[in-house]
């Protein structure tokens, strides 16, 4: 009914003139009378009727224009654009809310930067690491080519140059192959000498991968095969290359050498001189082939092309004529594979983490709402309706899941300046790490998965709210309610889980604490303490022939004299370092071929390695170039291939350059010499976190013809703090030769610790979560029950005044906690159990499911659990009723 | 005892103190106040609702109320009437003058009396 027009046509009929405003005032009256009618059951028409007369005699009584006008009021935004409407209220009112509860507002906020830092942080690393591509080249499908069975001397993996070249020879699913090989130079700047670290690759490398000089020129095949002439640098590559590491300043062109070096013509026919050795080697897929493919067709190739050249060296070898099967793996995968399970598991452990902190942001943010039931009821009363309701929960939440997640990133920022720093050195791809668009992302995302569950459960509990219950003057509910309540219900299920969280978190992080401590205190067959090392290159370019020897023998002499040293020695390899692997090594029936680590000595190296020699002698001054060939095997060495007695077997083994030994058409083919076993030592673990020994040879240096390597390790054993002599080595090292590079000078403690970087890093970082988890889970449990308690103190009142002593009431809340920490823990420790394996690899000298770890973490669990119920237990049971009850 | 122009008085009057005193303590629009009046009197009054307006425009001529359209968000705009301090001060001075006028009934009619 328009009621505006038939007003203005009673005013018309009267003959009055009546102000808009009053017309408009009346329309009104008329319209909410026409509901109150309708509101006692009549029917609209008799409603129009009623009110018709109404209308006609308010027209009838009222009359003249309006004198005063009072300019109009508008109370809030108008109802156009309704679901904006009154936002800026509703925001002022959050600020108002968190600044009227600080303490709700700064820890939920806490929490959340805490959570979303760990776990953004985390996340930039796993991307960095394993997730971008990799800057030095933005080529794809680059591959590692190897054959699983050769290794470099290094121990690297890594492919024969029969395979390379017969396969770089017109491949069909690689672009090509290149290859190469890490290196150090010994550069004498004007501040002294120093070690740089560069690497020699063949002139097809850099365009395989994508990389260009910034300026200058790359190498052609011409420069390959330049060895040993002074160099031209021709170009410079761009700020950031980092081939094949980030170590690697300078690089030199090299060719792979060929299989056939020359042939000859000889008085028995044709001699063919051939050359088989290792190289790294890379190829870069063809778009659409898989790396399967690739490595069919290179091991089809090697077996087709290769085959005589494995033949030979197979010969010389005593192996299997076999041509070998070619691995291929992305080059991305292979120098993160050994981070990259800690990465995914550090990073689940880590949204866990979040999880426990948002759980106990989501349970204050429950016990707020519950205590603002009342308010939440006087709004909707007031006409708030659900949505606003629930913008104005939504607001609150947001407002603390982007403070937190803003400082979060923050956080994350900061703490990615120092990462570089925290991380062991040679951890892959450190350089990469950095907050990107899809770091930012996650964190954006966090963010509002973090808002959208804080307050999800108020929200839902919010809708349930009975308005006449909840304004009821006494809105205590019938004893035990409060258990009831989905309230409740949903803060059992949140502290339950944190607490599940955190035992599985600490199973974890006991499990790799515990293999790390047993990483440092195994018995290593070596003494760490008290014990310097270093590593001295000599180059020996344009001194004359032996002045290495004499140089290496000034700085043992020199060393062994300086106060509080009682052994010094030189070897070509320490344990922590790459070990050598020695080739071309058969018994004395040369029926079986050896495969042995390879160690050659001065003769004090097992005393100040400290190595405790099990049977026979050490080396002594008597054996010398002239005198029998001898060496010393590990126990694992003699336990594997010389059972019965080892001691005076000989070995066949082609060290020492074959000591010269004419190639005779017995010895052509495997040039070797017989070493006598003198001596057999204990075994020594050569890497931090080997399970067991390999087998290892050690030959004395003093017996070698050949020129020494320029790379040797110093070992030096002394009586005091071995750092301090560190200042003397240098001296020494500088006076003895003017040319030679020292670095490396660390304890073996250092080394060690350097060499368990990683496992420290994992164990140091889970346990930090899992500390976090423990901690805030209990305090969830500790806040939760003493809410609980607050909750039930009228109910608490009651039985204490019905009879119940405190012992009740402990036992009540104690009930309830342990219920809770007992399901948590069971939880937990099932999920840990099942999913313990993925941490297996990680492990040392612990078993996964090892029972002793789970029944600690429960035993300690549920310890602290106590502690934490018997705060708001103690708090309930002397809760007095009378007080209880009159409030 | 009770003539005729004292009762039309005691009514004008008595209309004034009642809409003055219902939006005593909070502004109220129209319709409201006439509903209230009925409710609250439970009909012994006997007010005739056509003359509302034009008693709340003469108390807003006389500036005892003061009567502004308000907007809020989702609803038509009403007008709402609310006492100004010289509305408060007739209020009161009202009151004492029924007060009195009660009193002097009671004085001689003996409501009090047990």
């Amino acid at each position: 009914m328009n009621w505006r027009a038939e007003i203005t046509a009673e005013f018309t009929r009267l003959g009055k003139h009546a102000d808009a405003s009053v017309v408009e005032e009346l329309a009104q009256h008329a319209a909410d009378a026409w509901e109150a009618v309708r509101a006692e059951g009549e029917s609209p028409q008799e409603a129009d009727a009623r009110v018709h007369a109404l209308v006609v005699s308010l027209c009838h009584a009222t009359s003249g224009p309006r004198r005063i006008q009072g300019a109009p009021v508008i109370e809030s935004t108008p109802a156009r654009r309704a679901w904006l409407a009154g936002l800026g209220l509703d925001i002022r009112l959050v600020f108002r809310l968190l600044y009227q509860q600080p303490g709700f507002a700064l820890i939920s906020i806490a929490l959340v930067a805490l959570g979303i830092a760990a776990t953004t942080s985390i996340f930039s690393v796993v991307n960095g690491v394993l997730l971008k591509p990799p800057t030095w080249s933005k080529a794809p499908g680059l591959v590692r080519v190897f054959e699983p069975g050769s290794r470099k001397s290094d121990d690297l993996p890594a492919l024969m140059n029969v395979a390379y070249h017969v396969w770089a020879k017109q491949p069909e699913t690689i672009d090509g192959l290149g290859a190469w090989e890490s290196d150090a130079m010994v550069y004498d700047s004007r501040a002294g000498v120093e070690l740089v670290r560069l690497s020699r690759v063949t002139a097809s490398l850099f365009p395989l991968i994508g990389a260009s000089p910034a300026f200058g020129a790359g190498f052609t095949e011409a420069h390959e095969g330049t060895d040993g002439k002074p160099r031209t640098i021709i170009g410079v590559m761009p700020r950031g290359f980092e081939f094949p590491d980030r170590n690697a300043r300078v690089w030199l062109p090299q060719r792979v050498p060929p299989v056939i070096q020359s042939v000859k013509k000889t008085a028995y026919g044709v001699s063919v001189a051939m050359t088989f050795g290792p190289v790294n080697a890379l190829a870069r897929l063809k778009p659409g082939v898989t790396a399967e493919q690739a490595a069919t067709e290179g091991a089809a190739r090697v077996k087709a092309g290769g085959y005589p050249g494995y033949k030979f060296m197979a010969d010389k070898l005593k192996r299997n004529p076999e041509a070998p099967p070619i691995a291929v793996i992305s080059m991305l995968d292979w120098s993160i594979k050994e981070v990259a399970p800690a990465l995914w598991i550090l990073l689940a452990a880590v949204v866990l983490l979040l999880g426990v902190a948002v759980g106990n942001v989501a349970n204050m943010q429950l016990a707020r709402s519950t205590m603002r039931t009342r308010e939440v009821a006087i709004r909707s009363a007031l006409g708030a309706g659900g949505g606003r309701l629930l913008r104005q929960l939504f607001l609150e939440t947001s407002m603390i899941a982007v403070v937190g997640g803003a400082i979060g990133v923050g956080l994350t920022l900061a703490l990615l300046r120092v990462l570089p720093t925290l991380m062991p050195e040679d951890f892959p791809r450190v350089q990469d790490i950095a907050i990107d668009g899809r770091v930012l992302g996650l964190a954006a995302a966090l963010t509002l998965t973090v808002a959208v569950a804080i307050s999800l459960l108020p929200a839902r509990l919010a809708r349930r709210v009975r308005l006449t219950s909840a304004l009821a003057e006494d809105s205590s509910g019938p004893v035990g309610q409060s258990l009831r309540s989905p309230a409740a219900r949903s803060r059992t299920l949140i502290i339950t889980g944190q607490v599940a969280i955190a035992a599985l978190l600490l199973v974890g992080a006991a499990l790799l604490l515990q293999s790390f401590l047993k990483m440092v205190n195994v018995e290593r067959g070596y003494r760490t303490s008290n014990l310097l090392t270093a590593r001295i290159t000599h180059p020996a370019t344009g001194l004359p022939k032996g002045a290495r020897a004499i140089f290496f023998g000034e700085v043992l002499d020199r060393m062994r004299a300086t106060p509080g040293v009682t052994h010094v020695a030189l070897s070509i390899g320490l344990p922590l370092t790459p070990a050598r692997r020695l080739y071309g090594m058969t018994a004395a029936n040369r029926s079986r071929e050896l495969d042995s680590g390879l160690h050659v000595v001065s003769a004090d190296y097992f005393a100040s390695m400290g190595m405790r020699l099990v049977r026979g002698r050490e080396f002594t001054a008597q054996d010398g170039t002239g005198s029998e060939l001898v060496v010393l095997v590990n126990e694992t060495f003699a336990n594997r291939y010389l059972p019965g007695e080892p001691l005076n077997a000989v070995l066949h083994l082609d060290l020492d350059g074959g000591r010269g030994c004419a190639p005779t058409k017995e010895t052509k083919s495997a040039c070797t010499n017989p070493w006598r076993v003198v001596g057999v030592v204990a075994d020594v673990r050569h890497n931090g976190t080997d399970e067991s020994a390999r087998p290892e040879v050690f030959a004395p240096r003093s017996q070698f013809r050949e020129a020494m390597p320029a790379e040797q390790y110093l070992t030096v054993r002394t009586t005091a703090d071995p750092a301090r002599l560190a200042a003397e080595l240098r001296t020494i090292v500088r006076q003895a030769s003017a040319t030679a590079a020292l670095d490396q000078v660390m304890t073996m403690e250092t080394r060690l610790m350097k060499s368990l970087a990683r496992p420290r890093l994992y164990a140091v970082l889970l346990s930090g979560f899992a500390t976090f988890a423990l901690v805030i889970a209990v305090i969830g449990l500790l806040g939760g029950l003493s809410y609980g308690v607050t909750l039930r103190t009228r109910e608490i009142g009651v039985r204490t005044a019905l009879g119940a002593t405190p012992r009740h009431i402990v036992g009540m809340v104690m009930k309830q906690g342990t219920i809770m920490t007992v399901a948590g823990l069971a939880i937990g420790l099932g999920v840990a159990a099942a999913t313990v394996r993925y941490l297996s690899a990680f492990l040392f000298g612990v078993e996964p499911l090892d029972p002793r770890t789970f029944v600690a973490v429960g035993a300690a669990l549920t310890a602290i659990a106590i502690v934490a119920c018997a705060i708001p237990a103690r708090r309930a049971a002397r809760i007095d009723p009378i007080t209880a009850l009159r409030h | 005892m009770v003539s005729r122009p004292f009762s039309k008085e005691l009514k004008k009057g008595s209309a004034d103190l009642l809409i003055l005193a219902l939006v005593e303590d909070r502004p109220r629009h129209g319709y409201e106040i006439g509903r209230l009046i009925e409710q609250k009197s439970q009909g012994a009054l006997s007010y005739h609702i056509a003359s509302l307006y034009p008693t709340l425009y003469r108390l807003e001529d006389e500036g005892l109320v003061e009567g502004r359209w308000v907007e809020k968000a989702g609803q038509r705009r009403r007008r709402y009437y609310r006492l100004t301090p010289a509305g408060r001060k007739r209020l009161a001075s009202e009151r004492s003058v029924w007060q009195n006028f009660f009193l002097a009934i009671d004085r001689v009619a003996g409501f009090s009396k047990p």
